[in-house]
């Protein structure tokens, strides 16, 4: 293991347009929003920025293809901006992308985005797409839910829990983020939804109900990082630090071979097993004082808490049904409403994140606010439980 | 040389069914004459099969047991080709994972090309074994007589000059433009009115060829103990069977008839496997095809067929009800909006098709060691991370071996014609695993440690463009029967 990023890049700024249906709003509209706060948070000017990073993942119905858009649409003066794609981890890779620019010295301060523009598709869902030529010739079309609903008949087999059991602690972890959603006003769905509802919900991919997922979104997101000095030569007094990022990808071998069970995310398990030697963490489920997940379905968030270590093997529906994730439990995880409720344009999720822990660290969370932050960690997760890429980053006050 | 006979059968009819009755209250507001059509079921292919996938699937079943080494010809007729220029045939041979070297022909242009292509079979002086298949899946216009009263299917026989259950004892063919029956390119199927064609055109053609085949071989009518006689409108073989005196014989038609509806090019053909199927040795069978003249064809009985006896008679009366509606969407009849979802355009790159398509259309994974674990699709670097530049594949078929469901989803968020959309995990004992679809679904309801073999089936295709590219997928082991 390497030494490693932590405690070598802080983030100065952090921006995010408000989730949701943004039919008033074009990409470039999206972005002016989110750019704009993180340029005031951060008390720089535009023309200090000396890169930037454009995540987004589904350039078809987005801003195209290239990092013209974000070029363009800031008016960058020239600089070197690159446009980053890791599926719904497209997030997080643009902020390690700029994190790693500063902490190399490359660059003094650095701009991480991430935008997606998915309603103007028509239709519910994410957008159809190929996966490769080659791919398309015998790999299923499944949807999203399609795949990831398959967790949950692994998970059930293998700790001996039913369906229904499952099922219970999944509606508690989406009631769980439509309660938090409900207080954030940036947030896509801000209604609160009963237990009976969301267990009466129509069925999109068995087990997964309506809302046992999480919708798409309109939305962006980036941060402002530079080095610990030059954040202090502002004035700045409490700094977020970035104790790591770390990111796995799958190589085919939970879809090829035999070795894999399908009730876990391997590579979330890989990332964090990184993350947690970069940063220092010894103990996740004691030692992270919140999380932000990719709970793009109801189940992802249930196999992450075991994944990421919050939870022994077999214990997340337990752990879940007790509260333990919940706004007034021990490890908050979806304060914001997650996914989930805060909203899900695809390349600004990650950041979107590391927004919310952001501005938790910082207590500036109003009335979401959570008592004694000092960790967060961030995990954005793309692709499907079988072939995936895993985005860990752990992010916490510089001491 | 011996003369040559058949020494296998194989059928495949979808389980899929309409009543009759249900396509006659559809449209009884404005066609009420329908009900005199309305007896019995007619089989549906699903919208993932065609001529090609059920050819493939009778194909499998005739050579269940004995193996395709010395298969060195295979012949597909059909009036329902899914390609004016890409040969059934061809395709049918590569699923079926033959040499390419196999010789193959595709007829049509006639429902009489199933029996035309088997006798041009088993005159060839070939001391090898050929394919001989027939398969129909035509789609007809919404209320018509051919809507009602055609099925789908598919019939394979094996001719061979050895091993033979039935050998060819005699013939006759006769040639006539006669036309009680057209379907013009673009045009809707056109029939002649039903007593021309039962009181003259059979008559003159049917009667006279059948009599000259059962002379040539040395039978006389009431010799004939099976017999699959023409019936392109009712009561066509019923008449025949009192013309033509064939006072022992039991007729095969009807049945398959109110069972699984006309089968065009492939009735013959599934008729002469079920007669084979229920035969004892010594019988002997007639077998007519009909259309711009007849074919007539004359078997003896050398050996009974050891598939359990009722394989192909099972696969008739097995059925799944489904509705008007659902039937007629799956053939694009209604052209349901399936939203915005539907949009999406499957449009096959011809050159991605040329590098892959014998793993693809045959099933074909690889391993890069004798005791290795096989994996699906090949890789330049294998899944055990070797260079396959430097070690190679040894090829392993997938199609015939049966695999175990690892996870499955209900998928209703994803485009499917016949939706839901079924998707999961699947891994064969060779260590091969592969996210695959799931065909047949729910008839035989599936869930993770199920046992399932793969069927060939369309995987897609270009609404824009018109081709389409067919894969494997998986389907519960008794789906769509076996025989």
């Amino acid at each position: 293991m390497t030494a490693g990023i932590k405690d070598k890049v802080v983030i100065l700024g952090m921006g995010c347009s408000r989730f949701g249906e943004r039919w008033d709003c074009g990409t470039e509209d999206l972005i002016a929003e989110a750019f704009q706060e993180a340029l005031v948070d951060s008390g720089i000017q535009k023309d200090q920025i000396d890169a930037a990073w454009l995540g987004s993942a589904l350039d078809d119905i987005n801003v195209g293809k290239s990092a013209l858009p974000l070029a363009l649409g800031l008016r960058l003066p020239g600089i070197a901006v690159t446009r980053v794609e890791n599926m719904c981890a497209t997030g997080t890779e643009s902020l390690r992308a700029a994190t790693y620019a500063v902490a190399s010295g490359a660059a003094d301060i650095a701009l991480a985005f991430g935008v997606e523009k998915l309603k103007d598709t028509g239709y519910g869902g994410l957008p159809l797409r190929t996966k490769g030529l080659d791919n398309d010739l015998w790999m299923p079309y499944g949807s999203a839910p399609g795949n990831f609903s398959q967790l949950a008949s692994a998970y059930g087999a293998k700790h001996g829990i039913s369906m229904e059991n499952l099922k219970r602690a999944m509606a508690h972890v989406s009631w769980k983020s439509h309660l938090n959603g409900a207080k954030n006003a940036k947030a896509h769905l801000r209604k609160v939804v009963d237990i009976d509802t969301i267990l009466n919900a129509p069925m999109i991919a068995d087990p997964l109900g309506l809302f046992d997922c999480c919708g798409v979104s309109d939305g962006a997101a980036c941060a402002i990082v530079t080095t610990p000095d030059i954040a202090r030569s502002t004035g700045r007094q409490d700094l977020v630090a970035v104790k790591s990022i770390q990111l796995s990808a799958s190589n085919g071998w939970e879809s090829g071979s035999t070795g894999w069970d399908g009730s876990y995310v391997p590579t979330t398990r890989e990332a964090a097993r990184r993350a947690y030697l970069e940063a220092g963490i010894g103990d996740p489920a004691t030692d992270i004082s919140l999380a932000e997940v990719h709970d793009c379905f109801s189940v992802t968030e249930l196999v992450i808490m075991e994944d990421l270590g919050f939870s022994p093997a077999g214990k997340a529906p337990r752990d879940i049904l007790d509260g333990r994730f919940d706004a007034d439990g021990p490890l908050p995880v979806q304060i914001d409403g997650g996914l989930k409720c805060f909203g899900h344009p695809v390349g600004a999720s990650g950041l979107r994140m590391a927004y919310e822990i952001y501005t938790q660290l910082l207590g500036r969370a109003e009335d979401r606010q959570l008592a004694n932050v000092h960790t967060g960690l961030t995990h954005n997760l793309g692709g499907s439980p079988s072939n995936s890429v895993a985005a860990v980053s752990i992010l916490g006050l510089l001491e | 040389m011996h003369a040559r006979g058949i020494s296998a059968i194989g059928s495949y009819f979808p389980s899929i069914r309409v009543e009759k009755a249900e396509i006659y209250r559809a449209h009884a507001w404005a066609l009420p004459g329908l009900k005199s059509k309305s007896r019995g079921w007619r089989s549906a292919a699903r919208w993932d099969e065609d001529v090609v996938t059920m050819a493939v699937e009778a194909a499998r079943n005739a050579t269940l047991t004995m193996g395709r080494e010395r298969i060195n010809g295979l012949s597909l007729a059909s009036t329902s080709h899914p390609f004016k220029d890409r040969s059934s045939a061809t395709i049918a041979s590569a699923a079926l994972n033959l040499p390419a070297t196999v010789f193959t022909t595709d007829q049509g242009a006639s429902r009489r090309a199933g029996t035309s292509a088997l006798l041009k079979s088993l005159l060839e002086n070939s001391s090898r074994q050929h394919l001989v298949i027939a398969a129909e899946k035509r789609i007809a216009q919404a209320g018509s007589w051919a809507e009602i009263s055609w099925g789908d299917g598919a019939a394979a026989l094996v001719t061979d000059d050895e091993n033979q259950i039935a050998q060819l004892t005699g013939w006759h063919s006769h040639h006539e433009d006669c036309v009680d029956f057209y379907w013009a390119d673009g045009f809707k199927p056109y029939q002649g009115e039903e007593r021309l064609i039962k009181e003259t055109m059979l008559q003159s053609q049917v009667v006279p060829t059948v009599q000259a085949a059962l002379e040539k071989a040395n039978a006389s009518p009431a010799d004939v103990d099976w017999a699959i006689l023409c019936d392109p409108v009712p009561g066509c073989e019923k008449q025949l069977l009192r013309s033509l005196k064939l006072e022992n014989a039991t007729p095969i038609t009807q049945q398959l008839l109110s069972e699984v509806g006309d089968l065009g090019a492939a009735l013959p053909l599934a008729g002469l496997c079920m007669a084979i199927e229920k035969a004892e040795v010594g019988d002997t069978i007639l077998v007519t095809g009909f259309g711009n003249g007849c074919d007539a064809l004359v078997f003896k009985m050398l050996q009974a067929v050891d598939n359990g006896g009722n394989a192909i008679e099972s696969q008739v009366t097995n059925k799944r009800s489904i509705g008007y509606t659902a039937f007629a969407t799956s053939r694009n009849i209604i052209d349901l909006d399936y939203g915005p979802r539907a949009e999406r355009i499957d449009k096959t790159a011809l050159s991605v098709h040329e590098r892959l398509r014998k793993d693809i259309t045959a099933f074909i994974g690889g391993k890069t060691t004798a005791e290795g674990a096989v994996q699906f699709p090949k890789t330049a670097i294998a899944a055990n991370g070797s260079f396959s530049t430097e070690t190679g594949y040894i090829d392993v078929c997938l199609a015939d071996l049966e695999a175990t469901v690892v996870s499955i989803t209900t998928d209703h968020l994803s485009y499917c014609p016949d939706p839901p959309f079924y998707f999961g995990l699947v891994e064969f004992e060779n260590g091969a695993r592969l996210p695959m679809e799931f065909a047949d679904l729910p008839t035989q309801a599936l869930a993770a440690g199920d046992t399932v073999r793969m069927a060939f089936r369309i995987k897609s295709i270009d609404k824009a463009l018109g081709y389409r590219h067919y894969f494997w997928k998986a389907t519960a082991v008794n789906a769509g029967g076996t025989a």
